[in-house]
């Protein structure tokens, strides 16, 4: 057996995802050449000990990602407490205990239920509806065949797919690892939902957080997007999504911006594509993270631009609450435009 | 370790010497993953882009192993009764009828219930198939099932036996080949994966799509098949489209351009067989804007070049 046929007997057996085949080979010749494994996203790096009791000397939310460097930076044997990298990392240990992931995934349950739209495969039973030859003749068969009672059944509901898109620029800061925590947490405990992060420019993260688990997808967020912190360009960076990603928009998709409303951009191309994707999806949910504050007033340009937009405008909070949103959906929202349909 | 002893293969060589006569070019992890998934009687899972031979490895390998092949295409929401078996509703009916005067409420329950009144779907097919050598199951596209029959599908390929509760226990006397393919238009669960040998196939290499062309059309004017196989290359490195023409999509072109009587590419030409590789108007669009001789120029350089 060559050595090429038994490279490619151990990579079929062990290897399961495309996506893995690269750190497949860096590890095959690291193992049997010798030669250096490549820098592989997934290599942790070095934690200098004195990070984290620097913490509580430091005002955190002072210490800014640096746009140019958030990639590059090297943590080690220095004080990672000044790298945007371990400063993100050190953040996120705070908020982690503060969500509760079964919660969030409740409350996602209850959106796509709720946006649940287009009648799906499956069926349940119903009084209504046609009639379900094999339960009749199953539950009939007591009375030796006769069929005196008929069993009804009708399409179930199939849920909501959702897109989000995430601002993350200099005026998300808060936010933004508590949001990035979130829409993680949502991407790998649904099938079909897209993560996309936009500043000045737009990112795909679905497949960053569906790979690779959470704390991985945490610590390795800040190497693999570089719009950290920036201004933002809502208009623009939706455009941007329409013409590349046009297909993950259909009318069971319900498309959430999280986002401040805070636009640098143009606001008729903002307002442009909004329409669009609100013509293209289920619903279109606008979740700013301000609107929980008492005064807050959707003034800025942005936002008042895309009141006139919007299905379902809330606050962030109802993605982990689920009585804010019971609340919510019950109350303030009108009907969703699409007419419910469950007949077959 | 399971042998299937009736399977003609000795070697990875031989899966591709096979392969090759039945006008099918795989590449060495091809052909591994094939043998290694006849040999160990593992499902294969094959995930790649549209158009470049996933379906095709199930219908050679029925053809070469001369065996029949059982097609399951998934779509949404496909459930059991689709996928396995169902009664023959209307014919049960109909014999309650016919002899309740004459026999009793359990014998007529009996009867109904037997092999005769039993609709075989595709992977009740696939168990109880009785040939010299196991059947091919070909599990088509299950990224577009939803997760209720992935889970449903895992514990069949787990024990390749299916329980009916008015019926009893099919079980496989000889398991299935099972050949399981994917878009990847959503990602298929693990639990799957572990269960299968995998294979990735994409857009073939240019000197493998030329072997391609060489075999399916024989015929061809061979400029031709080189100018059009670069120009795809070119085509599919455009980031941007939304379709990226497959190998299909190669073969009906160059089949086309053929009975046209074509020789070479040119700009013209291209335009006016373009509905032969382009199969969204976006993309359509796009090419408009685009000078295509600066296409042909550029896989013509490179092909001067290797």
């Amino acid at each position: 057996m060559s050595e090429n046929e038994f490279y490619l007997v151990v990579r079929t057996v062990l290897v399961k995802r495309a996506t893995d085949f690269q750190k497949f080979d860096g590890i095959y010749n690291g193992f049997w050449h010798g030669e250096k494994a490549e820098e592989s996203h997934e290599r942790r790096p070095p934690r200098p000990q004195s990070g984290r009791l620097e913490l509580g000397k430091l005002d955190l939310t002072n210490v800014r990602p640096n746009d140019s460097e958030g990639g590059q930076h090297d943590v080690a044997g220095t004080f990672a407490i000044y790298s945007p990298v371990e400063a993100r990392r050190l953040r996120r240990f705070d908020s982690a205990t503060n969500l509760d992931w079964r919660e969030q995934r409740r409350a996602m349950r209850v959106l796509s239920r709720y946006f649940a739209s287009r009648p799906g495969r499956r069926f349940r039973e119903a009084h209504h509806g046609q009639i379900d030859a094999k339960q009749t003749i199953r539950s009939n068969l007591i009375h030796a065949g006769e069929l005196l009672k008929l069993v009804r059944r009708r399409r179930r509901l199939s849920r909501a797919k959702f897109l989000f898109l995430c601002d993350v620029s200099g005026s998300m800061e808060g936010q933004t690892t508590d949001l990035m925590l979130m829409l993680g947490n949502i991407c790998r405990s649904t099938r079909e939902t897209e993560i996309f992060a936009f500043s000045t420019h737009l990112v795909r993260l679905t497949d960053h957080f569906r790979y690779l688990p959470r704390k991985a997808a945490m610590r390795t967020l800040s190497e693999r997007v570089d719009l950290w912190g920036s201004g933002t360009k809502i208009g623009h960076c939706l455009r941007l999504f329409s013409s590349n990603f046009p297909l993950l928009v259909d009318e069971r998709t319900v498309a959430v911006i999280i986002s401040d409303g805070w636009d640098l951009g143009d606001i008729e191309v903002l307002e442009e594509e909004l329409a669009r994707l609100r013509r293209l999806s289920r619903a279109l949910v606008w979740l700013n993270p301000l609107a929980d504050e008492p005064n807050f007033e959707p003034t800025s340009a942005g936002m008042a631009a895309a009141m006139n937009y919007i299905d379902l405008f809330s606050s962030t909070r109802i993605l982990k609450d689920i009585g804010n949103l019971r609340g919510r959906l019950g109350k303030t929202v009108e009907m969703p435009r699409i007419v419910v349909q469950t007949n077959t | 370790m399971v042998l299937t002893a009736s399977l003609p293969f000795q070697s990875v060589k031989d899966v591709e010497e096979a392969l090759a006569a039945a006008q099918y070019v795989a590449d060495p992890a091809g052909c591994t993953a094939i043998y290694l998934s006849l040999r160990l009687n593992r499902p294969l899972l094959v995930e790649g882009e549209a158009g470049c031979g996933k379906t095709q490895i199930a219908k050679v390998l029925s053809q070469i192993l001369d065996t029949e092949l059982i097609r399951l295409q998934c779509y949404e929401g496909l459930d059991a009764t689709s996928a396995l078996f169902e009664w023959d509703y209307l014919k049960q009916l109909l014999t309650i009828r016919i002899e309740e005067a004459s026999k009793k409420a359990d014998k007529v329950r009996e009867e109904i219930f037997g092999e005769a009144y039993l609709l075989k779907r595709p992977l009740l097919k696939a168990l109880t198939y009785d040939g010299p050598r196991p059947a091919v199951l070909l599990v088509d596209e299950l990224d577009r099932a939803d997760e209720e029959f992935e889970g449903f599908l895992l514990e069949f390929l787990d024990e390749f036996q299916v329980t009916i509760p008015e019926y009893g226990t099919v079980r496989a006397k000889t398991p299935p080949i099972v050949v399981i393919t994917s878009n990847r238009t959503r990602e298929i669960g693990d639990g799957i994966r572990r269960r299968c040998l995998y294979l990735s196939l994409s857009y073939p290499t240019s000197e493998k799509e030329l072997r391609i062309i060489k075999l399916k059309a024989p015929h061809v004017n061979e400029k031709l098949a080189e100018q059009v196989v670069g120009f795809m290359g070119r085509l599919r490195y455009m980031e941007d489209l939304i379709k990226k023409p497959g190998v299909a999509e190669t073969l009906n072109w160059i089949e086309a351009l053929t009975g046209m009587g074509v020789t070479a590419l040119n700009e013209e030409v291209i335009r006016a067989t373009m509905s032969c590789i382009i199969k969204s108007s976006d993309d359509y669009r796009k090419l408009e804007g685009t000078t295509l001789q600066s296409f042909l120029e550029e896989s013509g350089d490179k092909s001067a070049n290797r």
